[in-house]
């Protein structure tokens, strides 16, 4: 009796597995059809479906009012009025992002997400719009730190966000630390963790360790302000195995500085010392 | 350590947080009303005769209970809308996973209260004349519905808190209403105090409530 009931689920999971393989083989993104190029399907929609990460100030949410704002949300809005496009923006996350890429949820991710080896090995970038490093944070009373040749002392904790630069970098050249590796979306968590005494030092992208610091000066300081290491371009990500949508992108990013647009944004979002490189155009004018 | 704190950022974005807490009430309400009626329905069939029958809802029982909720909000995210072509928000994403992962708990809970009614119970109605179905309805789940609720409500009360689950796929209730101000603020220590009382006014009352009904006389079973 038992052993016919299991046998009868045992045949039920087979066949919603073999159902579910069979829907995954051989399909294309929601809306593309097959070989379409994303560009084709704007286009006709006229509609840009973009999947965005709060990372102000590239990405600013309010969260009383929701609003987007940024860097990068002004860039893309440009960039659709010219195409005479809308966007539908969804919000996703650092862990999410490529799955909704490659489900065809969204047909872009607009924050500012670093070109790293590893990322491109599933999905395709723009060309840099900006450059962003890494820096870390310490307690303000802390005097063993001055340079990165001081985290490679045994016997230090450091934090880190998982799969984020920071992490990156622990893993490969700071083989004699103890490594609290944090698994959150929270990119204050490593941070805290030196507040409280849990780690020396916190490792994370320039900009989340400027503005940290900035927030929580009597406790803490960033250590590479205006001197960050370990840099990164910093653009937007799309599908694999679309050159049109890239090649288009590209050419829109590059009108953007060309016509100063991206400098008017510059001007607008970039603090004094705020912890973002400004990317070298390819053309001086000759009063320069 | 020190740390200076801003807890007037509480009362800053106390809509944030109220909304927070209304979106998982919500979600927490939808996920109780279709959970409890697709479980219900589903723990009866589970004393179904028919094997195929039986097989079916034990499959789906066993998957759903064995698949992390995370896994399942997740690929349900993306699933419904890449493959299936299915448009959907993350709320009704995230109130459906939910709602089908406490049908196979509560399918399995209201199996076991069936099976709890005493024979004599059924018989005593089968001696009336009384059909099965109007023994099922009039007899055994009244009876096994009595059994039923102290169970039911711990369960609810864990599904209230698993909902915070549903952050992972952006749905605002108030871990991830918490994060937008914390990316917005730098200023998680005040904000994590700040969800932390949101749960604890609902689910100190909750738990109090579910622990009443636990000792109450009505829900022992008289024999």
């Amino acid at each position: 009796m038992l052993n016919a009931r299991r046998s009868i689920a045992g045949l039920v999971v087979l066949i919603t597995i073999a159902l579910l393989g069979a829907s995954f083989w051989g399909c294309v993104p929601k809306g593309v059809e097959r070989g379409e190029s994303v560009l084709e399907k704007v286009k006709r929609e006229k509609v840009i479906h973009a999947g965005y990460i709060k990372y102000p100030p590239f990405v600013i949410q309010d969260p009383k009012t929701r609003e987007l704002s940024g860097y990068f949300i002004d860039l893309m809005a440009q960039i659709a009025e010219l195409m005479g496009v809308e966007i539908e923006y969804e919000e996703t996350n650092w862990g999410r992002m490529i799955a909704a890429l490659e489900t065809g949820k969204v047909d872009v991710v607009v924050s500012g997400i670093f070109r790293t080896i590893p990322r491109a090995m599933q999905v395709t970038f723009t060309k840099p719009v900006l450059y962003v490093g890494i820096s870390a944070i310490i307690r303000k009373e802390d005097t063993r730190f001055k340079e990165l040749e001081d985290f490679e002392k045994p016997g230090l904790t450091v934090a880190v966000t998982d799969g984020e630069v920071g992490h990156e970098y622990a893993k490969r050249y700071l083989l004699d630390t103890k490594l609290i590796v944090l698994e959150t979306e929270d990119i204050t968590r490593p941070m805290l963790e030196v507040i409280t005494g849990r780690a020396d030092v916190a490792l994370g992208d320039a900009m989340s360790c400027y503005r940290f610091a900035k927030e929580h000066k009597e406790s803490v300081t960033d250590l590479f302000a205006g001197r960050p290491f370990y840099v990164f371009g910093t653009t937007l990500m799309i599908r694999r195995g679309d050159p049109e949508w890239l090649d288009f992108l590209n050419l829109a990013l590059e009108f953007m500085e060309n016509s100063g647009f991206t400098d008017k944004l510059e001007k607008k979002y970039k603090e004094a010392d705020a912890a973002w490189l400004s990317a070298a155009k390819p053309w001086r004018t000759e009063t320069e | 350590m020190h740390y200076n704190w801003d807890l007037g950022l509480l009362w800053e974005y106390r809509r944030v947080f109220l909304h927070g807490a209304i979106v998982t009430l919500e979600l927490t309400g939808i996920t109780i009303l279709f959970g409890t009626i697709l479980g219900t329905f589903l723990g009866v069939l589970l004393l179904s005769r028919n094997k195929i029958i039986r097989g079916i809802v034990v499959t789906y029982v066993e998957l759903l209970r064995g698949l992390p909720l995370l896994v399942l909000l997740v690929w349900l995210y993306y699933f419904l809308p890449a493959f299936l072509n299915i448009k959907i928000s993350a709320f009704t994403t995230a109130a459906f996973g939910l709602s089908i992962n406490l049908s196979s708990f509560v399918a399995d809970v209201v199996r076991g209260a069936i099976d709890g009614v005493p024979t004599s119970y059924k018989d005593a109605a089968r001696s009336l004349g009384m059909s099965s179905k109007l023994i099922l309805r009039r007899i055994v789940l009244p009876e096994a519905f009595r059994a039923l609720i102290p169970t039911l409500t711990a369960l609810y009360i864990t599904m209230f808190k698993m909902s915070t689950l549903a952050s992972v796929i952006s749905v605002w209730e108030p871990l991830h209403s918490g994060n937008s101000i914390i990316i917005h603020t730098y200023r998680a220590l005040e904000v994590y105090t700040g969800i932390a009382i949101i749960y604890l006014i609902i689910i100190v009352p909750a738990t109090y409530f579910s622990k009443k009904l636990e000792k109450s006389k009505y829900f022992i079973r008289r024999v």
